[in-house]
């Protein structure tokens, strides 16, 4: 961010929309909001928290007005510039033939005013380029017209890309408008259908995605702003349950109460992903992949093909129960902030095991999917270490039993956790597999949730071998694949993998690599 | 010194597996000696001024003592002994794919770094290190869990070398060109300045890389 064009100190123009302001109060708001309940609940004798959140609420609120007021931006030449900061300035050039996509967000608010959260996203960042909340559709409009018109001319990607920026402008993006702009443009490249949700999918998704607890802790918040505080419920609700349960039919009225919250908690999770994933559609566009969804907030995401770097196959055991899976990509860019991953965490929220092929077909041309029997399975041994490693923690489960329960107790549990660990080891070795093709290797992990990675061998980045002390002495070694823009939660390690296999595989990603 | 003469007698034999120059011993044996003496001295101040003070804490005075010379004879033992095994167990390797590292004694390590996924390298030293002439090579790759591979020990001389022959040729690398330039706020002011802007109407992301 140096500026090594001072001398070409152009006037910027254009601003942020005034209702720029409102959002970005509202913002704010909402982060103090959870704190504040927080506080409500923590001091409610003394009521000097107003007082202590104000002190927090308004520096903030101060830094975020004069960032509104002191951001401009305009249309040079060859770049879009744009300019804030009242005393420590900062100007970027972003050259118009480097803009991937402008994706926008716009929630019902938004679409009421008439405008949108714009995202200006290049190929080189980890993170948008820039980020205007909120510009008018007006202004968008103009954006996306200058961009596509001036990268256009020198870009070679070219139709494509001008396709995809303007594609998405219209508003709303409901069903009938995409498949109006879809028919607008007759002559250009055509946009792919790769998956979309019907009503059928979107139950399900929201039946087995356990997102009901998100939508009880945001009643939960609600309620608590409604003065409805912990008496009122201690009161009104944890008596009369306790009235209940100590009744004579206590124990079939605990059994109807755990039905309706598992119920509620159901209705809840569908009312979720609808709010979320309604709507959702998965499009390829050249070489572009266009990724839209929800109801209240809609999302656009653009995902540039060459961008991806890895593919994650998921399946949850109630997944597996109806034949499911998800698919998530890793690119450059896209962090672990919510909107941010917009797209990328939830490529494919859900879709069935036969279509895995054809969309992995689709985002990675070059990757030919293994057969069943290609996939190669860990060291024989692979079993044993692995129960042996999930039974470490046995003797500890064991002694807070003993110290916290009579030993018949404890001896049960200790057994208990002795099983598990025994199903766990089994069924984690049995799982693990890798397969490495010409193209790319497939690694296979996990027990509860099971996932397939697959990595083309030239987005691999650092490969890294391990033996420990007990591997050497198996004969096993740990095979980690690391690669650009991965969760760090999920590396793709192939664990307990027979010692001179490992080897091998090390040397010959080395090769493929390259 | 004369570095231009000095890397045309480095530069040879750089594909076979190198080790890191003796210096590096007595350097590690200083650094863990002064970790040893921190910690010993701070139990032996433990021992003189705060059990005295509490009376439960007598019986097992004189067990402590021997606790301390216990610790100060295994520091002693891991200073002289752990430093030269650990430096036997470190070697390294600059291949026209890239560069290899294998360490570990215990829990042995063996990481390949193609050339054409280095993002950048720096070459960093303390006041030890550069007493014994030595460096830390520091390699980024656009990775994740190794975004960041150190090498601590090797000569100067050689570190400013490989340093130089990491550095990507201008043409090279096709495949790292467009796509695989991610490195997550890597110097601390955007970082800083991301943090600042989250919660702003406009947010800058990485470099601009224009």
């Amino acid at each position: 961010m140096s500026e090594p064009a001072t001398a070409a100190r152009v006037e910027l123009t254009r601003r942020l929309h005034p209702t720029s302001l409102l959002f970005r109060v509202a913002a704010v708001v909402r982060t103090f909001l959870l704190p504040a309940i927080f506080v409500l609940f923590l001091a409610s004798e003394d009521s000097k928290w107003e007082a202590w959140l104000a002190i927090g609420f308004v520096p903030v609120l101060l830094v975020s007005i004069l960032n509104y007021i002191t951001l401009r931006y305009d249309f040079g030449a060859s770049e879009l510039v744009v300019r804030r900061g009242l005393i420590f300035r900062s100007e970027r050039q972003i050259p118009y033939e480097r803009i991937e996509n402008v994706d926008l967000t716009r929630n019902p608010v938004h679409r009421m005013l008439g405008v949108a959260i714009v995202r200006i996203d290049t190929a080189s960042g980890d993170e948008a380029e820039a980020v205007f909340r909120v510009l008018s559709m007006d202004a968008v409009e103009e954006l996306r017209e200058q961009i596509a018109e001036r990268a256009g001319s020198e870009s070679t990607i070219g139709a494509a890309r001008q396709r995809a920026l303007r594609g998405d402008a219209e508003d709303p993006p409901g069903l009938e408008s995409a498949s109006a702009s879809e028919a607008r443009e007759p002559g250009a490249a055509s946009v792919e259908r790769i998956h979309a949700l019907g009503v059928g999918e979107l139950l399900r998704l929201g039946l087995i995605s356990n997102r009901g607890l998100l939508g009880l802790a945001a009643l939960y918040g609600i309620a608590t702003r409604f003065e409805a505080t912990e008496d009122w419920l201690r009161e009104s609700f944890a008596g009369s349950l306790v009235a209940m349960l100590s009744g004579e039919k206590g124990f079939v009225f605990a059994l109807y109460g755990v039905a309706i919250l598992v119920a509620a908690l159901l209705v809840l999770s569908v009312a979720w992903t609808v709010v979320r994933y309604a709507r959702y559609r998965l499009e390829r566009s050249g070489d572009l992949f266009r990724w839209s969804a929800g109801s209240w907030t809609h999302v656009t995401a653009t995902i540039p093909l060459q961008r991806i770097q890895k593919l994650v196959v998921r399946q949850s055991p109630l997944q597996r129960l109806i034949g499911r899976v998800s698919l998530r990509v890793d690119t450059v860019g896209g962090g672990e902030e919510d909107e941010k991953a917009a797209g990328r965490a939830d490529f494919v929220p859900l879709c069935r095991i036969e279509d895995v092929a054809r969309i992995v077909e689709r985002a990675m041309p070059e990757v030919v999917m293994p057969r069943p029997g290609d996939y190669e399975a860990l060291h024989p041994k692979a079993a044993i270490r692995q129960v042996r490693s999930s039974l470490v923690s046995a003797p500890l489960v064991f002694g807070l039993a003993w110290a916290f329960m009579d030993w018949k107790w404890a001896g049960t549990v200790a057994l208990l956790v002795t099983a598990l660990s025994i199903w766990h080891g089994v069924s984690t070795a049995r799982w693990g597999a890798y397969y490495l093709s010409e193209t790319a290797i497939f690694v296979r992990q996990g027990f509860w949730t099971r996932r397939w990675t697959i990595l083309p061998t030239d987005r691999v980045q650092v490969i890294s071998l391990r033996h420990s002390p007990f591997d050497r002495r198996w004969g096993m070694a740990t095979l980690s694949i690391d690669s650009a823009g991965a969760s760090s939660l999920e590396s793709v390690d192939v664990e307990y993998c027979d010692g001179e296999r490992a080897r091998a595989l090390y040397g010959e990603l080395a090769e493929a690599r390259a | 010194m004369d570095r231009t003469e000095s890397r045309a007698e480095t530069a040879e034999g750089r594909d076979a597996w190198q080790g890191l120059p003796r210096g590096w011993v007595a350097c590690s044996r200083v650094a863990n000696g002064i970790a040893a003496a921190v910690m010993l001295g701070g139990a032996v101040v433990f021992q003189f001024f705060i059990t005295p003070r509490f009376e439960s804490l007598d019986s097992v005075s004189a067990l402590l003592w021997w606790a301390i010379l216990a610790l100060a004879l295994v520091s002693a033992a891991y200073v002289v002994f752990w430093s030269r095994v650990s430096w036997r167990h470190t070697r390294w390797r600059l291949r026209a794919e890239g560069l290899q590292i294998e360490r570990g004694v215990l829990w042995r390590h063996s990481l390949d770094i193609p050339r054409s996924r280095v993002q950048h390298t720096d070459v960093s030293d303390g006041p030890l290190l550069r007493n014994f002439e030595l460096a830390t090579l520091v390699v980024f790759t656009a990775g994740t869990r190794f975004a960041r591979v150190e090498l601590a020990g090797m000569g100067r001389e050689i570190a400013f070398e490989v340093r130089d022959q990491l550095m990507p040729e201008p043409n090279a690398a096709p495949n790292a060109a467009p796509n695989m330039r991610a490195e997550g706020g890597s110097d601390d002011a955007a970082a800083a300045a991301d943090e600042v802007s989250s919660a702003d109407g406009f947010e800058f992301g990485g470099d601009a890389r224009v």
